[in-house]
């Protein structure tokens, strides 16, 4: 990979790519993390801890010197929380669901 | 303290300055009005000569609210909204839940604002977003709570805006953190007789390594307020509920039990602000009243928190017997840690747990924190301006906006003044603030010198700080004895702390000789 | 209050910090009188632990004032100019 197409990538996953991955992380856990005591902590804690996911995602894609590392975890959080949310509807298409009862 | 290798640490400080420079500007609007929104209910009080010391839960309720509900259409009374207004008034809004166009979840119905005697002042019909809005006695906090948290931008763009800014000081303080190698060993050291790039490095590199730990909390609240109704809610509610944002927030902040619409008489609310009081020690801020009229109606006290929380208390009540239930953690039905984490978000925030004290600790953060962005915008420039003749503009801009946003907030509070007593303030209280940074705006055209723009601007805000508590007398304004009769401290503290503040400035602009600068060769280490 | 008594505790021990701060003396031309690493690690310790009694007792208004009130004055104590050569 060329120098340019190494810094394109970085500043890829540095940028857009840690929203949408932290985005995504958000929505994804409120499916498979556990409800708490309350049977809220799987809504609240996506919801307070995003800002945090997503500074994790940009000081990582910044700083890991091994870029492939990088590319992997953030394709990786992408695709398994996408893949959960994306799940969700399509096995079960009707409007309201409860995640945890 | 941390030891980055070489480019990595260069790549922190190109994200740490691009970051400041492009965002510092903004970021310092909302930090300037945050750390002044600590004390909006004193400036509130202070501006708009409020005496009232009793809470408006310490007097009758029970009539009044009872009266509005005989008068309001049933389907407003499933949510019933019970706060203080202007002088310890009371302002109730019955509502219904609604979903609007775009399928998020709003309120609706009617807000009424009652007078010290109890009679409707105003009625107003329509969502929350419209009902509530700047009264002619709040004008002054209004403005100033609304440029921090939207810097007066709609709606959800305005939030979006202030959740970037808030990332961006996040990025700021951790970048920072990596940057600076011997944080600790240089947290005493601010030269003075040095080139003017190493006397301002010193001077943002302490206020910013002493204030780090406030910088990351602050930064991470505040973004998360702004994005969690606009951005959060919405995703997490798709993804767990379908979409049903009503739903999650039943979830969350809903009272289950089994619905009884059988009409009832809503329980005396009096004994319900009495128990509450009695229990907690203190009035309530907040009363909430599910499904009024029916069997199945819960109110829901929120207070203060007790000594040693920072997370308020909140206190259930069968709604028709107005008997006490259970103390329930603010958020969800059992204490748990999403709870207590969402629910420390606004004590953190806002450092408002335990009265003037939290609140002067927080203003003293949120005044440091202006220091390090205003000393980082001028850390950047320092190190251009030498070479780049054409960052000139930058510099002005820099020192108008630094000085001339505080200008405007003076300005703001002398509009809202002179026009509280005629009626006029919503208006005129933004537009004195156009004006006053208007003015500060032209000198920045118009004196010749950066430094004599610089100690100008500073000057009228020392002048504007020690006149405004004139203005206030002269514009009918409560005198201390008044104030200190009715038991309001408010009103002479603010006073006090504006004289004393504006009289400290002046000596130091006009007292003191300045020193010339003996230029060095700047050490600047690799980071730099 | 034991909350005052903890916070003044911490703010007499971050003036000591500040008097005896090495790179400080340094810079304003005091030659000698810095403290040593030893004596430095026990003033930070002696500093931080009124915060740690506060966090144990589990008053985090306490803490929090604790932690506030050390970073202000810890800010401020940097400005004070001191004797030196080079002012």
């Amino acid at each position: 990979m060329s120098p340019t197409t190494r810094k394109w990538t970085r500043i890829g996953f540095a940028g857009p790519g840690a929203i949408i991955v932290a985005v995504v992380t958000m929505a994804g856990m409120a499916l498979w993390l556990p409800g708490g005591a309350a049977g809220i902590d799987n809504i609240v804690l996506p919801l307070v801890l995003v800002p945090l996911i997503w500074a994790l995602l940009f000081f990582h894609a910044c700083l890991d010197r091994k870029l492939a590392r990088v590319v992997a975890i953030s394709i990786g959080l992408l695709v398994l929380h996408g893949g959960l949310v994306a799940h969700k509807f399509l096995d079960r298409p009707a409007s309201t669901q409860e995640a945890h009862p | 303290m941390i030891h980055l290798p070489k480019e990595e640490t260069k790549l922190m400080v190109a994200v740490h300055g691009w970051s400041g420079i492009l965002l510092g500007l903004l970021l310092y609007a909302v930090v300037i009005t945050g750390m002044a929104a600590v004390f909006a209910v004193e400036i509130g009080e202070w501006s708009a000569g409020h005496v009232e010391t009793r809470s408006a839960f310490e007097r009758s309720i029970d009539q009044p609210v009872r009266a509005l509900g005989a008068s309001t259409p049933e389907k407003y009374h499933e949510g019933v909204d019970i706060f203080e207004i202007g002088d310890h008034n009371l302002g109730v809004f019955f509502h219904h839940h609604d979903l609007d166009a775009s399928g998020a979840p709003i309120s609706r119905g009617i807000y009424y604002q009652l007078d010290r005697d109890g009679r409707v002042a105003s009625a107003q019909e329509g969502t929350g977003e419209e009902v509530f809005g700047p009264r002619n006695d709040d004008a002054l906090s209004s403005f100033l709570v609304d440029t921090h948290v939207r810097l007066h931008v709609p709606n959800p763009w305005g939030l979006l805006l202030t959740g970037i800014l808030g990332l961006a000081m996040l990025v700021a303080a951790i970048s920072g953190l990596l940057i600076h190698r011997h944080l600790l060993k240089d947290i005493f050291t601010l030269r003075r007789k040095a080139h003017p790039v190493l006397v301002d490095r010193d001077r943002h590199s302490v206020a910013g390594s002493w204030s780090l730990p406030f910088a990351f909390i602050l930064a991470f609240t505040g973004s998360f307020f702004s994005f969690y109704g606009t951005v959060g809610v919405p995703i997490v509610a798709m993804s767990a509920f379908g979409g049903d944002q009503q739903a999650l927030s039943d979830a969350v902040f809903g009272n289950p039990g089994t619905p009884n619409p059988t009409p009832r008489a809503i329980g005396n609310l009096d004994r319900i602000a009495a128990d509450a009081i009695k229990r907690s020690g203190d009035a309530p801020t907040y009363m909430s009243i599910e499904n009024f009229g029916r069997a199945d109606a819960t109110v829901t006290t929120y207070l203060h928190p007790k000594a040693g929380d920072i997370a308020p208390v909140t206190l259930l009540y069968n709604g028709a017997t107005a008997q006490f239930v259970q103390e329930k953690p603010s958020i969800g039905t059992k204490p748990s840690t999403g709870g207590t984490l969402v629910a420390i978000m606004s004590p953190l925030h806002f450092g408002d747990f335990a009265g003037v004290f939290s609140k002067a600790v927080w203003f003293g953060l949120g005044f440091a924190m202006c220091y390090v962005t205003l000393t980082g915008l001028r850390l950047w420039l320092a190190r251009r301006v030498e070479r780049m003749r054409s960052l000139d503009w930058l510099e002005r801009t820099v020192t108008v906006v630094g000085f001339g946003l505080p200008l405007g907030l003076l300005g703001a509070a002398v509009g809202f003044l002179v026009t509280m007593p005629l009626g006029t303030a919503v208006f005129w209280t933004p537009t004195a603030f156009l004006a006053a940074s208007a003015a500060a705006i032209v000198a920045g055209i118009a004196v010749p010198t950066h430094a004599m723009l610089s100690r100008g601007l500073q000057i009228a805000i020392a002048l504007l700080l020690v006149a405004l508590p004139l203005v206030r007398l002269i514009t009918g304004g409560p005198g201390w004895p008044t104030a200190l009769a009715a038991g309001q401290p408010s009103i002479m503290a603010v006073d006090l702390a504006m004289l004393l503040s504006g009289g400290w400035l002046l000596w130091r602009l006009i007292g003191q000789r300045r020193k010339p600068l003996v230029p060095h060769t700047p050490a600047l280490q690799p980071a730099e | 209050m034991l909350a005052a008594a903890a916070i003044l505790f911490s703010l007499v021990m971050i003036l000591l910090l500040w008097r005896g701060d090495p790179k400080r003396r340094r810079t304003t031309g005091l030659r000698d009188g810095a403290d040593t690493s030893a004596r430095r690690r026990l003033l930070v310790i002696a500093t931080l632990l009124p915060g740690v009694l506060l966090a144990f007792a589990g008053d985090s208004a306490a803490f929090l004032i604790w932690l506030g009130s050390c970073v202000i004055a810890g800010w401020l104590a940097a400005q004070i100019q001191g004797p030196g050569a080079a002012r």
